[in-house]
């Protein structure tokens, strides 16, 4: 197993008003799966996610990766795990406004100690992988929304990470368009990346080898598709 | 109206942090700015309130003695009266200051005061109010005396001192006065002394300044109403002192080259080189307005700044005004209406801090500046206006402007792109330009201050007692008696009793070298007793000092015996052509064309600086006297230590000891605080205005970052979710700032060093202009810089990823 997750509760408190946005979950993710997580708006999917790529900490429980608990690791070592370990794709593809594309990327390697020209040669590797090489001194302001969904994956991508989570990320691109950023993802997978994505799209889930069906902060059912 | 001031209100509520910025950065620049501007407006309106100041004069000479020239702010007290003669219905007056001791009624326990000797036309000439009595007749009966309303209280407190007698001790001469008038209260921005102010008197021995062609001590003032009398009175004046001179023996010397000056009186303050004699100077005064001046553009900068940071924020409310039909001239109008509103509240606050910087400010300078209302209020009213206009104006036009489709169409807030952000750093980076080189100035002009008060001056000045620094001649025929006794307490070492030196009454004369009398100068001939060098501690370089058992070197003034041996200074030395203290020790000079007048130099002493430190020592030559000084200087030194041990012993015996003298020993430290002290104050005045800079620059900078962790909130959840650590945030957001102040100080360099140069240029005894204080300041205003920004951005550095990312 590459995840577990025993017992994990999220609450949030905000002036007495009290959300429980995880209920008690157990959920295990082995290496190499390709799940996606469904339910209707508010259930926790974001949440959920969040926690697992630890930009958010769960109330209770334990979340273990690989043999660490990570719910007993500090600040600095949570942000050492994220850049050796996770890539992220969001729905509203959170590029920087003031950089080009390539320093978009670029950022993903930036936090470790990585020469510059290996970082030079790895975000060209990671653009042409998305093709969107021709667009690398762009700014994410002059790019269609696939454009950049398609360079946020490059960015998730270049550090090479175990773990890809991604958050609607075709939730706001056309068919087509998501239909190549399904593709990317799927390829991602059969090279051995282990992706975990949230999708409101019947058809994209059953792309994934998983599928985790998610209604008021629990999980209520986990299938695994047909192949 | 109404609502402009309700919607101002909303606006204030809804962005509490930067209104409270703004007005306060406002606030702080508008008190700085009248601060300085009633110091400025105090220290150059010296005379001028006078009634019909600028048609008084004040009549000066240019001496020429054996071939130098020397100023004299004073002439002979016989050449008014010749002129007048010549010029009937001239107004005009003669002043002669003195010190003496005032007692009401024949009382023992008299009080030292600064007495004003006047011609009665002195209130035809300065036409001050009166409280009791009235000018034209005040001061015509010879045993008349007039008071100012503070000496008028201090005498006879709450009743009124009209006919009530003071008695006046000056000089061995004792007469009482009635008083017959009373000067109601005036501007003290004034060097005419009229605390008390009493006839010449009639017999000429009894007057400060002696009846002599040759004595140049009478202050002289004449009142020319056209401009066009300038020149007839200066050329009848000069013919006067001309011809009464070519008719006396001996005055021949300085006749022929000398001239005389008549000066507008209003600038009489400052001398030639722009300085004042307590040691402000016009340049000084100049760096505090333009401090002030400066103060209220980087507060208007610090507005702009917040105000279109504020702007970006707003622009969602902006284009909805727009869409549901707002012109820009409109909005324009809205906007710079705003900025008045909240310039007036700033005008308020900063009135308010003013009222309290004035007194603490006057308190710590010595300045008895006070708030005019007549004049601040419309200063006041210009710089509001000033300021709504001016610094309202670009936000305004930047907030008018934004197209509303883009605006509404965009997720997030508009940056204004990387002009705006550039912009921003811009205007953070000139309000740390004037932060930093007021910070430098502030260091160098303290440093100096702090340099004047601790110099060396050539002596000991380290237990050294003054007894009286007063020409008095009572104390001349008994300063053996009490230097007797002082050398008999314990803990005394030495005293000695000097003239021409520290009581401002020296000697003047001129030498030369032997046979170049064309290369005469004025040197300060100082009286001393034998004692003298080991008291004051003013080491020897060469030779030996006078001895009282070599008639040689002893000048009896009784007997006419004149000292042909004598010690100099270094300076004197030099002077005379010598390369070093050996080599002048066994030659000669002259000082006069009689065989008497050639003298030898037996030693070489070391230069003693000014007590304020701000003048090159004067060549000095010292004659030893065994009697008669007229007008003695008594010190003591104490051993280590010693000194409460002889104070109070001092305390008894002074009854007996200086007889009629209030008991007022001065420690030569305390004198040399004293005369440091404007220096001082003015530095301490610096200090304040480096902080208000740097206050307001630091409040742009708490603005700016606070608006900048909003704006990159986003991008730092970004950021932290690739693996950033929040060390790596704080470097990120503190070199975004940094970088500004860093490039600031590189402006701020030359800007303070030229100002610096300039400044201690004024001083002969001036500090090094050393990296140091560059390199300090610098660090400094980093520091703050980083302390601002890491306040308002660490929050941000350390919240959890994922509530930045929702925050869109
Ligand atoms: N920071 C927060 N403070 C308070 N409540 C929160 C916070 N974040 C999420 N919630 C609440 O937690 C619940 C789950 O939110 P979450 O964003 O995980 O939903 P989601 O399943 O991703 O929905 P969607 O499909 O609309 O994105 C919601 O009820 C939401 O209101
Ligand atoms: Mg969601």
């Amino acid at each position: 197993m590459l995840i577990e997750l025993n017992h994990i509760q999220r609450l949030y408190r905000s002036d007495e008003v009290e959300t429980t946005a995880l209920h008690d979950i157990e959920l295990g993710i082995g290496s190499g799966e390709f799940v996606a997580i469904m339910g209707p708006s508010g259930c926790g999917k974001s949440t959920l996610l969040n926690i697992l790529g630890t930009i958010d900490r769960p109330t209770h429980g334990a979340y273990i990766f690989g043999e660490q608990d990570l719910t007993k690791l500090n600040e600095a070592a949570l942000a050492a795990f994220r850049r050796e370990n996770l890539g992220y794709v969001f729905q509203s593809f959170n590029l920087i406004d003031e950089l080009t594309i390539e320093e978009n990327i670029e950022l993903a390697l930036i936090y470790r100690n990585m020469p510059k020209s290996e970082r030079r040669e790895r975000v060209a590797q990671a653009m042409d992988r998305v093709s969107i090489g021709h667009r690398a001194r762009h700014y994410p302001s002059q790019l269609s929304g696939g454009q950049q969904q398609r360079a946020a994956i490059a960015r998730a991508i270049v550090g090479q990470p175990r773990l890809i989570l991604a958050d609607e990320p075709t939730g706001n691109l056309d068919t087509e368009n998501g239909a190549q950023v399904m593709d990317i993802l799927q390829g991602l997978n059969d090279e051995g990346a282990t992706i975990i994505m949230v999708t409101h799209s019947p058809s994209h889930a059953d792309l994934a080898k998983r599928r985790v069906d998610m209604l008021d902060g629990q999980i209520v059912v986990s299938v695994r598709n047909a192949i | 109206m109404p609502s402009l001031f309700s919607d101002f209100w909303r606006l204030v509520t809804r962005y509490r942090l930067y209104t409270a910025l703004n007005v306060i950065g406002l606030a702080l620049g508008i008190a700085t700015f009248l601060t300085l501007a009633l110091v400025a407006r105090y220290e150059l309106g010296w005379e001028r309130w006078y009634p019909g100041a600028s048609s008084i004069y004040q009549l000066q000479a240019d001496i020429r003695l054996n071939g130098s020239t020397m100023h004299a702010e004073s002439l002979t007290p016989l050449l008014l009266p010749g002129v007048k003669a010549r010029i009937p219905g001239l107004v005009a007056a003669r002043l002669e200051a003195a010190k003496a001791n005032v007692a009401i009624d024949g009382s023992h326990t008299g009080q030292e005061e600064v007495v004003t000797f006047a011609d009665p036309s002195f209130f035809d000439v300065f036409r001050l109010g009166f409280q009791n009595g009235d000018g034209d007749t005040a001061l015509r009966g010879t045993s008349n005396i007039v008071l100012s309303d503070s000496m008028a209280r201090k005498y006879f407190g709450g009743t009124s001192a009209m006919g009530k007698i003071l008695t006046v001790r000056r000089e061995g001469h004792t007469r009482n006065y009635v008083v017959t008038g009373v000067l109601a209260p005036h501007p003290s921005n004034t060097k005419i002394q009229s605390e008390f102010v009493l006839p010449l008197p009639e017999v000429a021995a009894e007057r400060p300044c002696a009846e002599q062609w040759g004595y140049f001590c009478a202050e002289t003032y004449v009142v020319l109403p056209h401009p066009g009398d300038v020149s007839s009175f200066s050329s009848t004046a000069h013919d006067v002192f001309t011809t009464s001179l070519s008719g006396q023996k001996g005055t021949g010397n300085f006749a022929s080259g000398t001239k005389l000056i008549l000066d507008p009186l209003q600038a009489t303050r400052f001398d030639r080189e722009g300085r004042a004699a307590d040691g402000s100077s016009r340049g000084a005064i100049v760096a505090l307005a333009i401090i002030g001046g400066l103060a209220v553009l980087a507060a208007a900068l610090n507005y702009v700044n917040l105000a279109t940071a504020q702007a970006l924020g707003r622009a969602r409310e902006i284009a909805v005004r727009k869409v549901l039909g707002a012109s820009r001239g409109r909005l324009i109008m809205r906007f710079l209406g705003e900025a008045q509103v909240l310039a007036f509240f700033a005008g308020l606050l900063g009135l308010a801090l003013t009222e309290l910087a004035v007194p603490f400010m006057a308190s710590l300078s010595g300045w008895p500046v006070e708030i005019d209302y007549r004049w601040s209020l419309p200063v006041l009213f210009g710089v509001v206006l000033f300021l709504g206009g001016a610094a309202g104006a670009y936000p305004a036009f930047l907030l008018s402007s934004f197209a509303p489709a883009p605006v509404l169409a965009a997720s997030r807030m508009p940056a204004q792109g990387r002009f705006g952000s550039r912009l921003r750093m811009v205007l953070v980076g000139s309000q740390f330009v004037f932060a930093t080189t007021v910070g430098i100035c502030t260091l160098v002009v303290n440093a100096q201050a702090l340099h004047l008060r601790d110099i060396s001056r050539g002596m000991n000045v380290r237990d050294l007692l003054l007894l009286s620094t007063d020409r008095h001649d009572e104390t001349d025929n008994r300063a053996p008696e009490i230097l007797d006794r002082l050398r008999a307490m314990p803990g005394v070492e030495a005293a000695s009793a000097s003239a021409g030196w520290l009581d401002g009454a020296h000697e003047v004369r001129t030498i030369a070298p032997v046979g170049k009398s064309d290369a005469s100068f004025i040197v300060t001939a100082s009286s001393v007793d034998g004692g003298f060098f080991q008291t004051y501690g003013i080491p020897l370089l060469a030779g030996r000092l006078p001895d009282f058992r070599r008639g040689e070197d002893v000048e009896r003034s009784e007997r006419h015996q004149i000292a042909r041996n004598i010690v100099i200074n270094l300076t004197a030395a030099h002077r005379l052509g010598f390369r070093d203290a050996r080599s002048a020790v066994g030659q000669t000079f002259s000082s006069g064309n009689q065989p008497e007048d050639l003298k030898t130099i037996i030693g070489v002493v070391a230069d003693v600086t000014d007590i304020n430190g701000h003048f090159a020592p004067s060549p000095t030559v010292y004659i030893l006297h065994d009697s008669r000084f007229g007008g003695v200087v008594i010190a003591m030194r104490t051993a280590h230590g010693a000194l409460p041990g002889v104070l109070s012993q001092l305390r008894t015996e002074w009854p007996t000891l200086m007889q009629g003298f209030p008991f007022a020993p001065i420690a030569m430290t305390s004198m040399i605080d004293e005369a440091t002290r404007e220096d001082v104050a003015r530095g301490k005045l610096f200090a304040i205005g480096a902080g208000v800079a740097i206050a307001i620059a630091c409040l742009g900078l708490y603005g700016l970052a606070a608006f900048n962790a909003e704006r990159r909130m986003h991008e730092v959840g970004i950021r932290k979710t690739l693996g950033a650590t929040t060390g790596q945030i704080m470097r990120l957001m503190l070199a975004q700032f940094l970088r500004p102040v860093l490039y600031a100080s590189l402006i701020a360099w030359p800007l303070a060093w030229v100002f610096a140069r300039t400044w201690l240029a004024g001083f002969e005894n001036r500090i090094a202009l050393t990296p140091l204080y560059f390199v300090l300041t610098t660090l400094l205003a980093a520091a703050l810089c980083a302390l601002t920004v890491f306040g308002r951005t660490i929050g941000l550095a350390r919240a959890e990823p994922s509530r930045a990312l929702r925050a869109e």
